[in-house]
């Protein structure tokens, strides 16, 4: 396995036993913090208990992400074409962003009832903004002289923004990309908080209730691995798609 | 090349005319600036003509001026006896920057296609054209390359014959091979006056090397900054093809002497 990955993973296995034997040696009481080991022996015994939890908060997540995905990037384009509608939406779309979401999410369970989508708005509340604000950067991005290029053969707007202005546009929409998928998860799990019963956010609620702590860790190693892994999934694609680097145009 | 003929409105005349040519523009903070002052040139079709000067002085406005990027305040611009919005219309401008400007997510091929395909030129047509001048800067065989697999070299010949593509009747070059080191500069200036012989092409070159303007043009423009205006234009009787070592002869020597001393003896 190369460097990249085996350095941060020693950490970890390293940082894990320091704290299964300081637990040990200091005899700390479950109820305060669990050992790892009892952590991962409680996720072994309930993975069928689990399980479903975690499909539903995927599911929220990936739900939510993808809708914030396309509204983010459909209005970052028509703000490009319609500069005004940018004068417009801005200030709200900065609002939106700093309502507290605890404060609305009661609301959303009224609106939407008690099953995925009070979540899944949640999680498109939070991960919408770092989409926008970077695809409209990202596809305002074009070096001048392209421009210039552009205008010398009487391009249209269209084939502006089809031929150069979504391509250039990746690098800085894969870094809104990288910061709202990890916070679509944090979206889910609040919002799971706000009412529900499933997901990995009612099993905190739950394992809390009970002091039930190698449950409740186990919820955040679960959650762990989910940001984990769709923050590599999107850092795959970045790599797949930004395939020339991020060095300039040059 | 299709371009390359006289002036459309003109016949036989210059192909881009420079009367009296001055642009004022206001900065940001409400300052009236004189860009150009009271320009006057006069360039004849398929010349190589290169502007120098020191920073400011309005080289790569004469460039925007000509190409219809900016307008001017004073005086008045013909390219082909018509007003350059005209030439730009039938696109007439072909342009090279200091750095090559491709696009990182387009092959060799792709970005040099790019203009055509804008412009809509069917694709057989469009490969056959760019293959023949990929070939013409010795870059056959690159065509599937990512501009990232490049040197700098490499990427503005890309940039070339992108401008190329078009055939334009003219070819503003802003300080093209400014970023390359000198082996690679001297290397792509033999190659230039190489596509200059063989298009017909007209150039307009901005460079901020001495040597550099001397070795490839037919005529020097020396500017002046503050405000930027034409302080005198050296016609370059040096012989061609010209050879690298004509660097080392005595006239060429003269004229740099002469053109350095120009620009010195103006700035303060």
């Amino acid at each position: 396995m190369h460097a990249r990955f085996l350095y941060p993973l020693g950490f970890g296995i390293l940082a894990t036993g320091l704290w299964e034997v300081l637990w040990r040696a200091l005899r700390i009481p479950l109820w305060i913090l669990p050992a790892p080991s009892g952590v991962m022996l409680k996720l072994y015994s309930m993975r069928e208990y689990v399980w479903p939890h975690i499909r539903v908060t995927v599911i929220e997540v990936l739900a939510g992400f993808v809708i914030a995905f396309v509204l983010a990037i459909t209005i970052a384009a028509l703000v490009i074409f319609f500069e005004q509608l940018g004068w417009v939406l801005l200030p709200y779309i900065v609002i939106v962003r700093t309502i507290p979401i605890l404060a609305i999410a009661p609301l959303l369970l009224m609106w939407f009832g008690f099953g995925l989508w009070p979540k899944i708005a949640v999680v498109i509340l939070i991960s919408f903004f770092p989409i926008v604000i970077n695809a409209i950067r990202g596809l305002r991005s074009t070096d001048y002289r392209i421009m210039e290029l552009m205008d010398s053969v009487s391009a249209t707007r269209m084939q502006v923004f089809l031929k150069v202005r979504t391509r250039a546009s990746l690098p800085l929409v894969f870094a809104g990309l990288k910061i709202a998928i990890t916070s679509s998860v944090i979206g889910a799990v609040v919002g799971e908080f706000i009412g529900a019963d499933t997901g990995l956010g009612y099993l905190i609620i739950n394992a809390s209730t009970r002091l039930d702590t190698e449950l409740l860790f186990s919820a955040m190693v679960l959650l762990a691995a989910l940001g984990l892994s769709l923050f590599g999934l999107v850092a795959a694609a970045e790599r797949y798609f930004v395939f020339w680097g991020h060095q300039e145009s040059t | 090349m299709a371009g390359a003929t006289g002036g459309v409105g003109a016949p036989g005349g210059p192909i881009v005319r420079l009367e009296r040519v001055g642009l004022h523009y206001r900065t940001a903070n409400g300052d009236l600036l004189e860009a150009v002052r009271k320009a006057d040139l006069e360039i004849a079709a398929g010349e190589f003509v290169s502007l120098i000067g020191p920073s400011g002085c309005g080289k790569t406005t004469i460039l925007k001026l000509i190409s219809n990027l900016l307008a001017p305040t004073q005086g008045r611009i013909l390219v082909q006896g018509e007003p350059p919005s005209e030439a730009k219309r039938r696109r007439q401008f072909g342009f090279v920057f200091q750095d090559s400007v491709l696009l990182p997510w387009r092959t060799v091929m792709e970005n040099a296609t790019l203009l055509l395909e804008i412009v809509g030129i069917e694709r057989d047509r469009m490969t056959s054209k760019v293959t023949e001048l990929l070939g013409l800067v010795g870059l056959r065989g690159f065509e599937g390359r990512y501009p990232h697999e490049l040197s700098g070299g490499m990427r503005q010949r890309v940039s070339m014959v992108r401008a190329l593509s078009l055939d334009p009747a003219i070819l503003l070059m802003d300080e093209p091979f400014g970023a390359l080191d000198e082996m690679t500069r001297d290397r792509m200036n033999m190659e230039l006056l190489r596509i200059w012989e063989a298009t017909g092409t007209t150039i307009v070159f901005v460079t901020h090397s001495i040597p550099e303007a001397v070795f490839l043009s037919q005529r020097v423009v020396v500017m002046s900054a503050r405000p930027g205006q034409i302080k005198e234009i050296v016609p370059i009787d040096l012989p061609r093809p010209r050879q690298v070592q004509v660097k080392d002869s005595v006239p060429f020597i003269g004229y740099t002497r002469r053109i350095r001393d120009l620009i010195n003896g103006m700035g303060e």
